[in-house]
């Protein structure tokens, strides 16, 4: 176990990599020269040659990958071109709203999609399953920004319950400390920006949620219908056991096992369902920015967001794998 | 012979009449292309009047008073025929999912057998290649290809296309590992064929059933991608009939009680994915029981 961790650790590296390198170099093949972009029209031919060397743009592009690459490894990603931000810092300043977005997806996904999926497995063929698979079935092939429209236009135009979109009401004062916004309400015992940050993160939760949501059911679903088969159940059932306890003591913990992997994978999904829905409710995350920054060419924090995207992604993954090794002892990697 | 390959077309299907799902998913499909070929019959209005019929703005649909005939869904800001514009839209995301699922698959195909038939360190540079792109959320490997090569719709295709190559690679990749090992290619091989003729001639046809599948059900993620990119601004461009563009153009009139503007175009999408989801799995189950789930 300790070697295959090793090992998985190992492999992430040439992974990482390449994806530098190909962001790195997808975007400098790009047409379009941000420094014209960035100094307008009326810019002369000096100043044009003064920006490029300011940033190092005038020299071969593999030695911009390498000086890129040494400064990404004492965290310096550059500066932003249009906001002249540090780009680890325009970054830092979104990347817990994307989590606190996605974990909270993750919540309304877990549960409401293994309880359903459970009910739907214990009353196979009942109108609740087949209303748990319908929705289901709806829910992976609806459009992450169209449902979050719907939801929008439902909650917060037509019944007015919750807000359209931002992050928090802006007239509230607030205190950053961790830039996690519901951590910080509560540590400064700020109730009203506490009320306000989960208002705001309802919707935009619930749009990120479902796909995976309906993956975790079906998966729930037919994962316990072949746990419920098994020999070791009707052996409980045989024993006496009440069906409540088998159910839940038993065949939930043995069919979780296929679920984890499920809710690992399904990560991926939300990071690319965060990008639509942080555009839909105006959320200011990492998903939103890497849209604003590919429109604005803005290739510093385009490669910035890109490699936090990965590297969440490939991080997230890895855990999968070993919490998957963990959970069901059985498998065994050499 | 042909009376063997005949029975076993009956038998598939045969199979594939008593898979319900399997039947409406392809009655759903089927209707969306009846729609997009003969989208300039049936659509009661042009979807890009030219001039814009601004005195039509946002008239609400046949549940309303209010509505005008001939615009059965209501109109959006530009007073364009919202119907009209979902029908012809069906041309475009029909074409972006075959157009994107067929790049996909000629990649996949190329990179998989090459993997697979070969092995060795060519399976280990292209695999590696693979993981690599795998290490990008599906949606924001497509940005950054576009980031590259520039928005639009066209782009768009190439950008999905290369987005799900590397999913079509292992498939072809697995396929390709398990096929190698049976006792026909082995005879192949012993009686001197070429590697060109094994794989065009065995190793391919034999492949197909995982390739229909998975390119039934990429289809449906193409179709989605491309209206997210088309919603983000980086596909295909108003005036363009895109599902993913209308929503993003209507978006914001919701907030004055408009609401159809960007409903029935969702709808539209939901109803091609949801179809060609059925569709996939139902075929999944059909052809290859072993992939079942």
């Amino acid at each position: 176990m300790k070697w295959y961790i090793i090992k998985r650790l190992l492999q992430i590296i040439p992974v990482i990599l390449g994806v530098t390198l190909i962001a790195f170099s997808l975007i400098h093949l790009a047409p379009g020269d941000p420094v014209r972009t960035m100094l307008g029209q009326h810019a002369t031919q000096q100043e044009i040659d003064e920006t490029r060397a300011k940033y190092g743009l005038d020299q071969p592009l593999f030695v911009q990958y390498f000086i890129w690459l040494g400064d990404v490894l004492h965290g310096d990603l550059g500066r932003s071109i249009l906001s002249h931000e540090q780009v680890t810092t325009e970054i830092a300043s979104r990347f817990p709203n994307t989590i606190e977005l996605a974990i909270a997806a993750m919540i309304f996904a877990i549960l409401i999609g293994v309880v359903a999926g459970i009910i739907s497995a214990t009353k196979q063929y009942s109108v609740a399953d087949y209303s748990v698979m319908g929705i289901a079935l709806f829910g992976i092939s609806m459009p992450v920004f169209w449902l979050g429209i719907m939801l929008m236009m439902i909650f917060g135009v037509f019944l007015g319950w919750l807000p359209i979109g931002g992050r928090i009401d802006l007239l509230l004062p607030f205190n950053r400390i961790t830039g996690f916004m519901v951590v910080d309400s509560i540590i400064t015992g700020n109730g009203a920006a506490l009320i306000s940050v989960l208002r705001h993160l309802i919707l935009p939760a619930i749009a990120l949620g479902t796909i995976p949501m309906a993956v975790i059911a079906r998966t729930t679903r037919s994962s316990m219908l072949e746990i419920l088969r098994q020999d070791f159940i009707r052996t409980e059932r045989a024993k006496g056991l009440s069906e409540r306890k088998v159910i839940y003591k038993h065949a939930v913990r043995n069919a979780m096992v296929p679920v984890v992997t499920v809710i690992g994978l399904n990560f991926g999904l939300l990071l690319s369902g965060a990008i639509l829905t942080e555009t839909v409710f105006s959320w200011p995350g990492v998903g939103r920015l890497v849209v604003d920054s590919v429109y604005a060419r803005d290739y510093p924090l385009v490669i910035g967001c890109i490699l936090v995207f990965a590297l969440v992604f490939v991080i997230v993954n890895l855990i999968t794998d070993l919490l998957y090794t963990y959970i069901d002892p059985r498998i065994h990697y050499d | 012979m042909a009376r063997k390959r005949e029975t076993k077309t009956h038998e598939l299907i045969r199979r594939f009449r008593y898979n319900k799902s399997a039947v409406f998913g392809l009655i759903l499909i089927l209707f969306l292309v009846f729609l997009a070929i003969f989208a300039s019959f049936i659509a009661p209005q042009d979807p890009t009047p030219s001039p814009p019929k601004l005195e039509n703005s946002l008239k609400p649909g046949f549940w309303s008073n209010e509505s005008i005939s001939g615009y059965p869904l209501g109109t959006d800001m530009m007073g364009r025929d919202i119907l009209s514009r979902i029908i012809y839209g069906s041309r475009i995301s029909l074409t972006v999912g075959f157009i994107a699922v067929g790049i996909a698959t000629l990649l996949g195909i190329l990179i998989g057998v090459a993997a697979g038939y070969y092995g060795g360190w060519i399976d280990n540079v292209l695999m590696r290649i693979t993981d690599i792109l795998f290490a990008f959320p599906s949606l924001l490997l497509a940005i950054v290809i576009v980031a590259v090569i520039g928005q639009g719709l066209d782009k768009a295709m190439i950008a999905i296309g290369i987005e799900y190559s590397p999913q079509m690679a292992r498939v072809m990749r697995g396929s390709v590992l398990y096929i190698k090992e049976t006792e026909y290619i082995e005879a192949q091989k012993a009686i001197g064929s070429s590697n060109t003729r094994i794989i065009f001639r065995h190793v391919l046809p034999n492949s197909l059933s995982p390739v229909i599948v998975y390119g039934t059900l990429m289809m449906a993620g193409a179709i989605l991608d491309a209206a997210a990119l088309g919603f983000l601004g980086l596909g295909a461009q108003p005036p363009s009939p895109e599902w993913g563009a209308m929503l993003s153009e209507s978006r914001f009139y919701i907030v004055s009680g408009s609401w159809w503007a960007a409903t029935f175009p969702g709808i539209a999408i939901v109803i091609a994915v949801l179809g060609l989801n059925l569709l996939g799995d139902g075929l999944r189950d059909i052809l290859d029981p072993r992939l079942k789930e």
